[in-house]
């Protein structure tokens, strides 16, 4: 292997650890323990509120959960593992068929989650922690 | 060069970002719209690049919708253009230093989307998309640094070559 390989192989695998590194240190920590958690999901023909408790902590937990109870159905898109952990496709018979196109998506909100409150928007699921007495609101829409 | 084969050298290289853009959009700030826009200076005078830089912009505003972030890109793009021609005495044809700094872009690219953030959003969202984003600049800079890496001499030498042809003179004139 000549030296200009050496370094790029040098580059990858220190910026791998620099990159798993960063997401485990910058992922949010859930808080354990059971809080309630209220959905309101805005759609016409599924709209409706759920208020579930729950030790899940985050959203994707705790969809996975409601879609074992059968009280929601989920459609995720991706893996945990991605970058940007997995995309919320679809919620009961509401589902994007090309997450890169929509035109329409799944998008939340919360006015109570601390994290989505001090940045001015909420999380992925799988990124996005739970608090009690959490309020999240779905709709489903384009970007306009 | 005459004005009409100039607009279209300018509308055909803004397609070709578009196109590299949307080749690599599944895979996380992965991206050669850095490389090739060093490799657009190495024949182009910077007015016409940063033409190139704000039509690409436009271009991806008709494929993904009007956002925020082409706010962002319409200046954001430009200040690479800058640098780019800034370091191009320095950097010459030497594909280390050009390699240097798209990975250096790479890492700079998120603080400066932050900023845009913080403009529109305020300081606390600043901060809080630059940290959520650092692990993703990480990405950004090696790949940046790799692909100019590798593909920096046998692009340029295409590029180079077909510009000539096009232009019907050295690349060389706009150093």
């Amino acid at each position: 292997m000549n030296k200009k390989w050496i370094k790029l192989v040098s580059v990858l695998v220190l910026g791998t650890v620099l990159f798993l590194g960063a997401q485990h240190l910058l992922r949010p920590k859930g808080i354990e323990g059971d809080k309630s958690i209220t959905l309101i999901i805005e759609h016409e023909t599924i709209g409706q509120t759920l208020n579930v408790n729950t030790n899940a902590l985050t959203l994707g937990e705790l969809f996975e959960e409601l879609h074992e109870a059968e009280k929601l159905s989920i459609t995720f898109s991706g893996a945990k593992t991605d970058p940007f952990g997995r995309g919320l496709q679809g919620i009961n018979t509401v589902i994007t068929e090309n997450m890169a196109t929509g035109p329409e998506w799944w998008g939340w909100e919360s006015s109570n989650n601390t994290q989505c409150v001090k940045d001015g928007y909420c999380l992925g699921v799988d990124y996005q922690t739970l608090e009690d007495g959490n309020i999240f609101t779905f709709s489903y829409k384009g970007f306009e | 060069m005459n004005k009409l084969r100039g607009w279209i050298l300018i509308s055909f290289l803004s397609v070709g970002l578009l196109v590299a853009q949307f080749a690599l959009a599944s895979l996380p700030n992965v991206e050669l719209v850095s490389l090739l826009f060093i490799l657009y200076s190495l024949f182009l005078p910077l007015s016409s690049t940063l033409i190139v830089s704000l039509l690409f912009t436009l271009l991806q505003m008709l494929l993904w919708g009007m956002g925020d972030w082409v706010i962002g890109y319409m200046w954001i793009w430009p200040v690479w253009v800058i640098l780019i021609y800034l370091f191009k005495p320095l950097n010459k044809k030497n594909p280390e230093r050009w390699a240097l700094l798209s990975g250096i872009w790479g890492l700079f690219f998120g603080f400066l989307f932050s900023v845009h953030h913080g403009v529109l959003y305020g300081f606390s969202t600043m901060i809080a998309y630059y940290i959520r984003g650092i692990s993703f600049d990480i990405i950004h800079a090696v790949s940046n640094y790799i692909l100019t890496s590798l593909a920096f001499t046998p692009l340029a030498n295409v590029i180079c070559r077909l510009a000539r042809q096009y232009q019907g003179e050295l690349y060389e004139s706009h150093d």
